[in-house]
C-alpha cells in the first residue's frame, strides 16, 4: 500500500477526519458542477426580487440586485478553490526556493536570506495586498501573490531546522562523501524529510487563504466585484443584516466550516503523517 | 550587543528596500500618475498644477530621494482630498487603531491563555474537548462574520440584547473617554476573540510540549504539584515562543482590525488607507504604507529583543532567528 | 525512610513497562537499580514519585515510610516530594530550571516547603554551595554558565537542601565526562553518609554502583530477574542478564583502568 493510502486511512479512522474529508470533498465536488450548472442563473436578477427570504425557488433567498444566493455561493467554491490552489502552489514554491538558499554552500547567501527573512515575516499578509493593490487593483492576483509569499516564508522559517538537521545527517553526509551534489542531496535527503511539515503546513495555509480571501474582498482589494466568491457572498450579506438577519448566517458558517476542515486536516496529517504514531507507515519503510 | 547591532542592520535596510518598492507600486500604475489622482474628468491645466505641485515631472531617483529626505525631516506629505498633513491625519486614525488593538489583545490574552491551560488540564475529558473544538473553530471565523454574529447578538438597533453601538466612533473622540471605550467594545471583542482561539491553541501546543520535559519533572520533585509546576515553571519557559506567537499576531491583527474597523465605522488606520486608496490619494497612501510597514518590522524586531532577553540560553548565544513562527491571518 | 515496593506492574496504553516489581529498602540502607536502558527502571522511581504520565496505569503496592502513597493525591505526592524524598536526575541540563539562577534553585524546595526568611534560605544555599564544593560565586549564575558536571553538582544540593531521608538518584552520571563521574560519585557518596538518609541509585552500569551502595536488583524487561549483595552478583552473577552487565562492567574497567584491580578485588564499605 502506498504511503497516501495510509495516510488517507488513518485519517478516515476518525470521526474528525470523516468530517473533514467529507467537507473537503463536497468543495471539490460542487466547485466542478457550479462550473456547468447552478439552480439559477448567476445573472438571472429581478428588479422585483429583492432581499427575499428563503423560498422553494431561491433556497438560501436573493441579494439586493435579486440574484440567487445558494448560486452565487455555489459558483463562489471554484474561485476560492482557486485562490487556496494557487496561494498554497505559491508558497510552496517559494518556501522551497528560500529553503535552498537557506541551506546553500556560499555562507553568506545562507545567512543573508535567513535574517531578512526573519526581518520580512513580521510584515502583514494585507499590508502586501494593498501595496499590490495599488497598481494592480481589486483582483484575484492581489491575493494569490500576498498571501503566497507571506506562508511562503513562514514556510522557509518552519521548515528550517528540519532541513538543517537533514542536511547534517550521517545519510546526507555520507552521499556527499560519495560524489553527490548539492541538488540530489537537496532532492533525496532534504525534501522527504521535511515533506509530512510542508504538506501540514501548506493545508493550514490553505484555510488562511480562505479567510484572507473573505478580508480583502470585503476590503475591496480581493476579488474583484462580478465575480462569484465567498468572500463576496459575505460581504454582500453584511447588508442583510438588517432584513434577514439569519440569512446572513449562512456564507460565513461555509467559510468557517470549510476552514475547520482544512485545520483539522493539517491536525490530523501530522498525526497520520508521523512514523512514530503511525505503525503502518512505519511497516512501510521496514 | 552584536546581534542587537546586526539585527538593527538588518531593520534599517530591509526598511529601505521597502521603501523602494512602496514608491515603485505607486508609480507603476497604468496611466499618469498626476491624472490618476486628479480624477477622471480633470482639466488639463488642473492635472499640469498638480504635476509640478507634487513633483512628479522630476526624474524619478530625484523624486525618491526626496521623498526619503522628507521621511527623515518627519514630513510624510499632505493629503490631497482633505488637505491636512499626513501624519497628523495617521495620528488621528492611530488613537481609535492602536486602543482598538491594544483591548483586543487584552481580550485575547484574558482568554487565551487560561482557556489553553485549561484544554490540557482539566480533568473531565469532555472539557478538553470542548474547549479545544471552540479554539479550532473560532480561530477559523473571518473576522467579518464573527462580527456580525456579535452585531446580530449585542449591538443596539439590530441585536437581540442591544447593550453596545455598533456604528461608528464617539462624536467627542477620546475627550468621552467613556463613551469612546464603549463604542469600541463590540469591534474589540470581535478581535479578541478570534486571536484568543488562536492563542489558546498555541498555549496549549506549548504546554503539551512541556508537559513531558525534564524541568517539570524537577520543578515537581521539589515539592510542586502537577497543575503548580505547569503554571509556573511550564508557562514561564514557554513564554519565549509564547512573546513571539504573540507578536506576530499583533502582526496579522491588523487585517482583522482592517475588516472590523470597517464593518463597525470606525475611523482607523485600516478603514483609513483603504479609504485612501479607493479616493487615489497615493501621496498619502505612498508615506502610509511606509510608515506601516515601518510600524510592523519595528514590532518584529522588539519582540525577537524581548526573546532573547527572556530566555537566558539566547542572552549568551549570538545566533540570530526565534523559535517558532506562526502566521496566522484573521481576515 | 524505608520503602517497600510490592507486586508493582505499570502499563502505558496496554504495553507492560513493568511487572510484578518488588523492592525492599530499609531506614538508612543504600540499595542499587541495575538494568539496561529500556528495563523500566527510570519507571519505578516516576511511579512512587508520582511523575507517571497521566496515560499509565499502576497496580501494586509502594509503601514510603509505611504509608502507601500508591494512587495517593498529587497534593500528597507533591508534599513528599522535595521534603522528604530528594531525587537527582540523569541530565542536569534538561532538568534545572533555565530561568533560575543556582541559588534560587537550590533553594526552591525549602521555599515550597519551609516558612524561612530570604536571607535564612540564602545562607543554606549558600552553605549548601561549601559543601557542594562550588564557589558561592556561582550562586547567581544560570545553570547554562556552568559546566555538565557544576550542573550535576548543583542538582545534587537541590536534592539534599532539605536533608530528605531518601534520596533517589536517577543514573545521575550516565550524561557527564568519566572524570566528573567520580567526583559526583563521591560527593553523593559523602553528602548521604553525613545525612543518614537511604539512598536507591538507578544505574545501568555496575562499576559505577559498586562504589555506592551494597545491595542492588538487577532489572530487566520490566521484571526483577536477580537481587542481593552486589559483592555476590559481581563474583557469581546468577542470571544471564546480570551476567552480560557484569561483563560489560568488568571489561570497561579493564579497558579504562584508573590504575586499580579489575573487578572484583575492591571492597567498598558503606
Amino acid at each position: 500500500m502506498t504511503t497516501v493510502a495510509i495516510v488517507a486511512r488513518s485519517m478516515w479512522s476518525r470521526a474528525e477526519g470523516k468530517f473533514s474529508i467529507l467537507v473537503l470533498g463536497l468543495w471539490v465536488l460542487v466547485s466542478l458542477v457550479s462550473l456547468v450548472w447552478t439552480p439559477q442563473s448567476l445573472w438571472a436578477t429581478d428588479g422585483y426580487q429583492v432581499w427575499k427570504a428563503p423560498s422553494a425557488q431561491h433556497w438560501l433567498g436573493t441579494d439586493g440586485t435579486g440574484a440567487d444566493v445558494l448560486s452565487w455561493l455555489m459558483a463562489g467554491s471554484h474561485t476560492n478553490l482557486l485562490i487556496s490552489l494557487l496561494a498554497v502552489l505559491l508558497a510552496a514554491l517559494l518556501g522551497l526556493l528560500l529553503l535552498t538558499a537557506m541551506l546553500a554552500s556560499n555562507q553568506l547567501l545562507a545567512a543573508g536570506t535567513v535574517v531578512v527573512v526573519d526581518a520580512l515575516i513580521s510584515l502583514p499578509t494585507v499590508l502586501l495586498a494593498l501595496m499590490l493593490a495599488v497598481p494592480l487593483g481589486p483582483s484575484i492576483a492581489v491575493i494569490v501573490i500576498s498571501c503566497g509569499i507571506g506562508y511562503g516564508l513562514n514556510l522557509a522559517r518552519i521548515v528550517r531546522p528540519q532541513a538543517l538537521l537533514a542536511a547534517g545527517s550521517d545519510y546526507a553526509l555520507s552521499a556527499k562523501a560519495n560524489g553527490a551534489g548539492g541538488w540530489r542531496i537537496m532532492l533525496d535527503h532534504i525534501l522527504p524529510n521535511v515533506m509530512p511539515t510542508m504538506a501540514v503546513q501548506l493545508s493550514l495555509s490553505a484555510g488562511t487563504a480562505l479567510l484572507a480571501e473573505s478580508g480583502l474582498t470585503y476590503l475591496g482589494i480581493g476579488v474583484p466585484s462580478g465575480v462569484p466568491s465567498w468572500g463576496h457572498s459575505l460581504a454582500t450579506s453584511v447588508k442583510f443584516i438588517d432584513v434577514f438577519p439569519l440569512t446572513v448566517l449562512w456564507p460565513g458558517l461555509l467559510v468557517t466550516m470549510v476552514v475547520v476542515a482544512l485545520n483539522v486536516c493539517g491536525d490530523l496529517l501530522r498525526q497520520a503523517m508521523d512514523p512514530v504514531s503511525n505503525p503502518e507507515l512505519r511497516k512501510l519503510a521496514a | 550587543m552584536r546581534f542587537l547591532f546586526r539585527r538593527f542592520l538588518i531593520l534599517v535596510m530591509t526598511l529601505l528596500g521597502l521603501s523602494l518598492l512602496i514608491f515603485v507600486a505607486v508609480r507603476i500604475l497604468p496611466g499618469d500618475l498626476a491624472s490618476v489622482m486628479a480624477g477622471l474628468n480633470a482639466p488639463p491645466e488642473r492635472v499640469e498644477a498638480l504635476r509640478s505641485q507634487l513633483g512628479l515631472d522630476r526624474p524619478l531617483p530625484d523624486q525618491y530621494l526626496t521623498w526619503m529626505a522628507d521621511l527623515a525631516r518627519g514630513d510624510f506629505g499632505r493629503s490631497l482630498l482633505t488637505g491636512r498633513s499626513v501624519s497628523v491625519q495617521v495620528g488621528d486614525r492611530a488613537a481609535v487603531t492602536f486602543p482598538l488593538i491594544g483591548l483586543g489583545l487584552l481580550i485575547a490574552m484574558v482568554i487565551g491563555l487560561p482557556m489553553g491551560c485549561l484544554s490540557l488540564l482539566a480533568s473531565k475529558p469532555w472539557v478538553r474537548s470542548l474547549v479545544h473544538v471552540l479554539a479550532i473553530v473560532g480561530g477559523s471565523m473571518p473576522a467579518l462574520w464573527g462580527g456580525l454574529l456579535l452585531i446580530l447578538l449585542f449591538s443596539r438597533g439590530s441585536g437581540l440584547l442591544g447593550i453596545f453601538p455598533s456604528q461608528g466612533f464617539a462624536q467627542g473622540g477620546w475627550s468621552t473617554p467613556g463613551k469612546a471605550l464603549w463604542s469600541l467594545v463590540l469591534p474589540a471583542l470581535t478581535l479578541g476573540l478570534i486571536i484568543g482561539a488562536s492563542l489558546m491553541r498555541y498555549t496549549r501546543a506549548a504546554l503539551a510540549d512541556m508537559l513531558g520535559s525534564g524541568y517539570m519533572d524537577m520543578a515537581r520533585a521539589c515539592g510542586m504539584t502537577r497543575t503548580h509546576a505547569l503554571l509556573r515553571v511550564g508557562l514561564r519557559l514557554a513564554l519565549p515562543q509564547l512573546v513571539s506567537v504573540l507578536g506576530l499576531t499583533f502582526a496579522e491583527m491588523i487585517t482583522g482590525a482592517m475588516v472590523v474597523e470597517n464593518l463597525f465605522a470606525l475611523p482607523g488606520l485600516g478603514s483609513g488607507l483603504v479609504s485612501d486608496l479607493g479616493n487615489r490619494d497615493l501621496i498619502a497612501v505612498q508615506s502610509e504604507l511606509f510608515m506601516l510597514a515601518a510600524f510592523f518590522l519595528l514590532v518584529g524586531f522588539l519582540v525577537d529583543m524581548i526573546h532573547r532577553l527572556a530566555d537566558p540560553r539566547l542572552k549568551a548565544a549570538g545566533e540570530g532567528g526565534s523559535g517558532t513562527s506562526t502566521r496566522q491571518v484573521t481576515a | 525512610m524505608s520503602l517497600s515496593i510490592k507486586n508493582l506492574s505499570v502499563s502505558i496504553g496496554g504495553k507492560t513497562i513493568l511487572d510484578q516489581v518488588s523492592l525492599d529498602l530499609a531506614d538508612g540502607q543504600r540499595v542499587g537499580l541495575v538494568g539496561p536502558s529500556g528495563s523500566g527502571k527510570s519507571m519505578i522511581t516516576k511511579a512512587f514519585l508520582g511523575l507517571l504520565p497521566p496515560r499509565a496505569q499502576a497496580s501494586g503496592s509502594i509503601c514510603l515510610g509505611g504509608k502507601e502513597i500508591l494512587g495517593a493525591s498529587e497534593r500528597t505526592l507533591a508534599d513528599l516530594r522535595g521534603a522528604y524524598v530528594g531525587t537527582v536526575f540523569q541530565n542536569p541540563a534538561a532538568s534545572l530550571n533555565p530561568v533560575l539562577t543556582v541559588k534560587k534553585q537550590l533553594t526552591l524546595p525549602l521555599r515550597l516547603h519551609y516558612d524561612l526568611s530570604r536571607c535564612e534560605r540564602e545562607e543554606r544555599a549558600l552553605a549548601m554551595l561549601d559543601k557542594l564544593g562550588l564557589d558561592r560565586s556561582v550562586a547567581n549564575a544560570y545553570p547554562s554558565q556552568l559546566s555538565g558536571g557544576q550542573q550535576q553538582r548543583v542538582g545534587i544540593g537541590t536534592a539534599l537542601i532539605t536533608s530528605p531521608r531518601l534520596i533517589i538518584a536517577d543514573e545521575p552520571t550516565t550524561a557527564l565526562d568519566s572524570i566528573s563521574q567520580m567526583m559526583v560519585i563521591e560527593l553523593l557518596d559523602r553528602l548521604v553518609d553525613q545525612s543518614g538518609a537511604s539512598l536507591l541509585f538507578v544505574t545501568h552500569d555496575f562499576s559505577v554502583l559498586r562504589r555506592i551502595a551494597s545491595q542492588a536488583y538487577v532489572l530487566d524487561r520490566g521484571k526483577v530477574v536477580e537481587a542481593g549483595e552486589i559483592q555476590r552478583i559481581l563474583t557469581s552473577p546468577q542470571s544471564l542478564e546480570a551476567q552480560g552487565l557484569v561483563a560489560a562492567a568488568r571489561e570497561l574497567t579493564l579497558a579504562v583502568g584508573h590504575g586499580r584491580q579489575p573487578l572484583p578485588a575492591e571492597e567498598r564499605t558503606s
